[in-house]
């Protein structure tokens, strides 16, 4: 059997399964793609908006500065005071040390001439004898008192001068820490005249906002009155009354509309007494509807979701 | 401090804006006919009914002034129970109401009538009700129908169930036919009939009786006749001529008009003791009493200021006062069952119109226009409408009008002339 064998099938049917798995993992791949690009359903477009508090996020703002200020400076300081530390503690070192090598030369010369005064008092008693080893003995306390003065005198000018630096660095501490506080003081003074520069501006801004407030509702009120006028001669238009009413008959309506201008219900709140007048209100109503209605929406929540109507037929005439 | 107390300031500013509720007042409507639609009553019996029970609601209402009925070719569907009224396509049609029904035989015999009134804008069955009646009521059905949704839909009594009482003529006046009608001029009826001139009638307050002027004995007397019997009787034959019967709102007395060597005088009768008393005495024409509901005041024509002027007399004192001051010809008050109204003939050069006048305002308005020769205006018990003779094509006919002058429409008639309409109380 070939593959050439026109009697055979291998050959098509290979072709087939080779199709398909090819076809089965094209579609796999972009299935799997695809399946990702599925659009996700649009929120409604509804937007929710704050009102920011400017004042109160500057005055946030203000006292983060502040803080972050105190901090960076109580962090120098303490760097500054960590370095003084470390430079004292290598100073102190230094002069240790070459007191101790100072002492040391010292004791090595009284040494040797130790040693050369013994020799001299050897040799001495050699010819002195006896006579002459008191007198060694007596120079030689001497000259150790002499050294032993000499060590004093020396280590106490080695503490004052101690006690000099000792003063001074006092001292300078003391000055640096007047100097910082001085400067500190001076910042803290600057920003309580920039915050109140800070709240000042606020303060105008505020009063702007007012303005521009004062303003918005002065529109709306326009708007209000305009539509008001609309809605009365959209309804009148449609109210046809029984003729048999008196003109000091009144019937009070309350609307509630959606901002369509469709009223949802029309309930009368003060019957005139007469039915088919109320009725011929509430009839002029829902012919009307949809009402005209301003597009601004808070001026129609504010002004138009709940709306009172009073109908009198002052133009009646039967 | 200073933007805390701002924003105080500010919400409070808020608060007190929506605490303001906005109020829209409305003063200018339309005093206008309501439209509204008579869906044609279904009925499911094997022959068609003698009466069309719908139809006659329909021309009641239409025909009242106060409603525009839908004509019936324009309906979109013919609904007979509540359930299928479809509002939306009421509303398109740009109706107000529509009444439905279904006629149905009743178990107990006779017929039994269904109806609802449905309100298109707000969606809702305001009534429904059931009445029954014989094969020979059914006009008086339709009619009762009528009454009913004309006053829940206006809130004044219907008087569609009223009569009228009128006199009809033949060309050569050789016959005079004194007949009562349905208000809308069907299922006439003889009360009397003579070779002489019958004029005045008068309905009594319990619409039991018609006063009436006859001249078969050769002069004027006044006679009433009750209707459920045709019994007569002559109740004012003084010497001279009497005219213009008029019954008080109570029922006991009588006005009327007696007149001797030319000078017609204003009379009252008690009717339970029959003793007359002289009203007025004025070498001018005083005619045409009408009482006023207080039972004391009478409106009446008189000529004492030249042309005919309609003036009030006080029936206990005698004090005049004049009424009328618009035009040379103001004459034949008759008055509004509440009295607010006074409708009387307007002349105006050679035209004599039907006018009104608002007795608290005393602004005059003439209703008719499309007629010339108006007479005898009698008023609807329930003050809506005004029926009056006036003259069409060299004949007298029968006219109405609405009050408000909106609608006006002729009174078919059988034949030759009508006159003098009097309009029934509202009978129960």
């Amino acid at each position: 059997m070939s593959l050439q064998d026109p009697g055979s099938y291998r050959l098509p049917v290979l072709f087939a399964i080779g199709l398909h798995v090819l076809v089965v993992a094209l579609i796999a791949f972009e299935w799997q793609r695809s399946s990702r690009n599925v659009p996700q359903p649009e929120p409604p477009s509804m937007t929710a908006s704050l009102v920011p508090d400017y004042a109160a996020r500057e005055k946030a703002r203000k006292e983060q500065e502040l803080k972050e200020k105190l901090a960076a400076e109580k962090a120098a300081k303490e760097k500054a005071a960590k370095e003084k530390a470390a430079r004292e503690k290598a100073a102190r070192e230094k002069a240790a040390k070459e007191q101790a090598a100072k002492e040391k030369a010292a004791n090595e010369k009284a040494a040797a001439e130790k040693a050369a005064a013994e020799k001299l008092a050897q040799e001495k008693a050699a010819a002195e004898k006896l006579a002459q080893e008191k007198a060694a003995a007596e120079k030689l306390a001497k000259e150790k008192a002499a050294a032993e003065k000499a060590a004093a005198e020396k280590a106490a000018a080695e503490k004052a001068a101690k006690e000099k630096a000792a003063k001074e660095k006092a001292a300078a501490e003391k000055a640096a820490r007047e100097k910082a506080a001085k400067e500190k003081a001076a910042a803290e003074q600057a920003l309580m005249q920039q915050l109140a520069l800070e709240e000042a501006e606020a303060e105008l801004r505020m009063q702007e906002e007012a303005a521009r407030r004062a303003e918005a509702e002065a529109k709306a009120a326009e708007t209000t009155a305009e539509y008001q006028d609309l809605i009365r001669a959209r309804v009148a238009e449609q109210w046809s009354y029984p003729p048999n009413v008196t003109r000091d008959l009144e019937v009070t309506v309350r609307l509630m509309m959606i901002p369509t201008g469709e009223v949802i219900s029309a309930t009368v709140i003060k019957s005139s007494g007469h039915e088919a007048l109320d009725r011929s209100v509430e009839q002029a109503i829902m012919k009307a509807s949809p009402l005209p209605v301003p597009q601004d929406i808070q001026v129609f929540e504010q002004n138009f979701r709940n709306l009172t109507m009073k109908f009198r037929p002052e133009n009646a005439s039967w | 401090m200073v933007i805390r107390s701002f924003m105080v300031i500010f919400f409070l500013s808020l608060f007190s804006t929506a605490q303001a509720e906005l109020v829209i007042e409305v003063t200018q409507g339309k005093q206008s006919a309501i439209p509204v639609a008579i869906v044609p009553f279904s009925w499911n019996g094997p022959e068609t009914l003698p009466e069309d029970i719908s139809g006659i609601v329909h021309n009641d209402l239409g025909s009242s002034g106060y409603f525009n009925a839908l004509d019936r070719g324009l309906m979109i569907s013919y609904p007979d129970n509540p359930d299928d009224v479809v509002f939306a396509d009421w509303r398109n049609l740009r109706q107000d109401f529509v009444v439905i029904g279904q006629v149905t035989v009743a178990p107990e015999g006779g017929y039994a009538v269904e109806f609802h009134v449905m309100d298109v804008h707000n969606r809702i069955e305001l009534l429904h009700h059931r009445v029954k009646g014989q094969e020979n009521q059914l006009r008086d059905i339709a009619h009762y129908v009528s009454d009913y949704v004309f006053k829940r839909l206006t809130g004044i009594p219907g008087v569609f169930s009223t009569k009228l009482v009128y006199v009809t003529t033949n060309p050569q006046r050789t016959r005079f036919n004194l007949s009562f009608a349905d208000a809308d001029g069907a299922r006439e009826q003889l009360i009397f009939r003579s070779e002489q001139p019958v004029l005045s009638p008068a309905w009594s307050p319990d619409g039991r009786y018609v006063a009436y002027v006859s001249f078969e004995n050769g002069r004027s007397e006044i006679f009433f006749q009750e209707l459920a019997t045709g019994k007569r009787t002559k109740v004012v034959s003084f010497d001279g001529s009497n005219s213009a019967p008029a019954f008080s709102p109570d029922g006991k007395k009588l006005a009327f008009v007696h007149s001797t060597l030319g000078n017609p005088e204003i009379y009252v009768m008690d009717l339970a003791s029959r003793s007359v008393t002289q009203l007025t005495k004025h070498y001018g024409i005083d005619t045409e009493p009408q009482w006023m509901n207080d039972n004391r005041h009478i409106m009446f024509t008189s000529s004492r200021a030249g042309g005919p002027q309609i003036y009030k007399l006080d029936s206990e004192t005698g004090a005049v006062q004049r009424q009328t001051f618009e035009g040379r010809y103001n004459a034949r008050p008759r008055l509004t069952d509440d009295n607010s109204k006074m409708v009387f003939v307007h002349g105006d050069g050679d035209r004599f119109h039907i006018a009104v006048q608002d007795l608290e305002t005393r602004r005059v308005r003439v209703l008719t226009s499309n007629t010339a020769l108006d007479e005898s205006p009698s008023v609807a018990p329930n003050g809506s409408m005004i029926i009056y003779a006036t003259t069409e094509n060299d004949r007298n006919i029968l006219a109405a009008v609405s009050v408000d002058g909106e609608a006006q429409f002729r009174l078919p008639s059988r034949f030759g002339d009508v006159r003098e309409p009097a309009w029934s109380p509202i009978m129960n």
